[in-house]
């Protein structure tokens, strides 16, 4: 192996390499990912010098890949998520346009039609006035009969506004 | 330096580099198992800590900021990690193990004592072959070692003591080590049941 890669990693070791040597030590990495097990020998050096325990090496790419794995796993389940999201929506709107068809789509157009249309439209809303009328009329004398008070329906004025 | 280093690697980490945190692992290992081993003497159950640290510090690498050092900060994960293994030791006498406040000044020599006689027999073979690889290095090589290694001294004030370039110190200094490690390597071939804790250059 190229000495002056072991020597970066010697000078990494003591804190003592520049940001050349860094990156001198990730190339060297990607062209062999083993020299990492020869580092360990003057990493284990270091220890013994330094009277520290000398672990069995904590094996870097188990630690990075089980994790690397659950965020694979993670991201997997929430595309899956995400796809049965998107997949109920569509069946959503596709199965409420078949169900409802071009007029599902076309609401407004009524109120479109209603308003080119002024005597239909006044005739409903009349019609609409006297169902609300006759309604409330019931439900207040309904009323008057449970609370005991005097209730004249015919002085109540009930009123649909015309919003047109 | 270091410290701007460190980060440089965790900031490569938190984008995705793994390789940048096996140099961090590499680099501190044996130092975070220093630290463990004065709360915890059992050999397995200090590379159980160790290894389980920096498990926790990988995945927490995102929340790293830079605000500490990062051995700082990895420490303290193994110290909350070895306070879990204590906590669980109450329930498993087979641990030997100490409480860490009582003891996390303790100097590591002392912590030796708690270790087996196995272990012990271990470490002072492993220190003799050391300091019989150390004599026999060239004396330049010793030196530039032993300031660094036994009087922790920086590669400039090192430079500035055996008068020499900087860059001449830091290859004394590598020099030295290759040259120990391939010592020792041989010792452990010659005889592998004296340095079985080991996994990496030396079985």
């Amino acid at each position: 192996m190229n000495s002056k890669v072991n020597e970066s990693f010697s000078a990494f070791l003591d804190g003592e390499a520049s940001e050349m040597d860094v990156q001198r030590l990730l190339k060297a990495l990607d062209n062999d990912p083993s020299v990492l097990h020869q580092w360990e020998g003057l990493s284990e050096t270091k220890a013994i010098a330094q009277n520290w325990p000398v672990v069995r090496p904590v094996l870097q790419q188990d630690i990075a890949e089980r994790p690397l794995l659950q965020k694979q796993r993670s991201k997997w389940l929430r595309y899956r998520l995400e796809a049965s999201v998107a997949a109920i929506a569509c069946f959503v709107v596709v199965g409420l346009v078949g169900f409802g068809g071009p007029s599902f789509l076309n609401s407004r157009p009524d109120i479109v039609v209603s308003a080119l249309q002024p005597s239909i439209n006044l005739e409903q809303n009349r019609l609409a006035q006297q169902r609300l009328e006759h309604m409330l009329k019931q439900h207040v004398e309904r009323a008057s009969f449970s609370t005991g008070r005097a209730v004249v329906p015919s002085a109540i004025e009930f009123k649909i506004e015309n919003t047109l | 330096m270091a410290d701007d280093i460190d980060y440089l690697l965790v900031q490569k980490t938190q984008k995705g580099d793994k390789r940048a945190f096996d140099l961090l692992v590499l680099k501190y290992q044996h130092r975070l198992a220093g630290s463990v081993s004065r709360w915890v003497s059992e050999p397995d159950l200090v590379q159980d800590i160790v290894q389980e640290s920096f498990l926790k510090a990988f995945k927490a690498v995102d929340h790293f900021r830079g605000d500490s050092a990062f051995f700082t900060w990895l420490y303290s994960i193994a110290t909350n990690t070895a306070k879990s293994h204590l906590q669980s030791a109450g329930r498993k006498p087979s641990y030997r193990a100490v409480d860490i406040d009582e003891f996390s000044d303790m100097p590591i020599a002392g912590l030796i004592e708690n270790q087996g006689p196995m272990d012990r027999l271990v470490n002072d073979q492993l220190q003799e072959q050391f300091q019989l690889a150390m004599k026999q290095l060239p004396d330049d090589l010793r030196i530039a070692l032993s300031l660094r290694e036994l009087e922790g001294m920086s590669y400039q004030d090192i430079a500035d003591i055996v008068q020499a370039p900087i860059g001449t110190v830091r290859s004394r200094i590598f020099r030295a080590r290759e040259y120990i490690e391939l010592t020792l390597r041989s010792w452990t071939e010659r005889s592998p049941q004296a340095y079985p804790g080991t996994g990496g250059a030396y079985e």
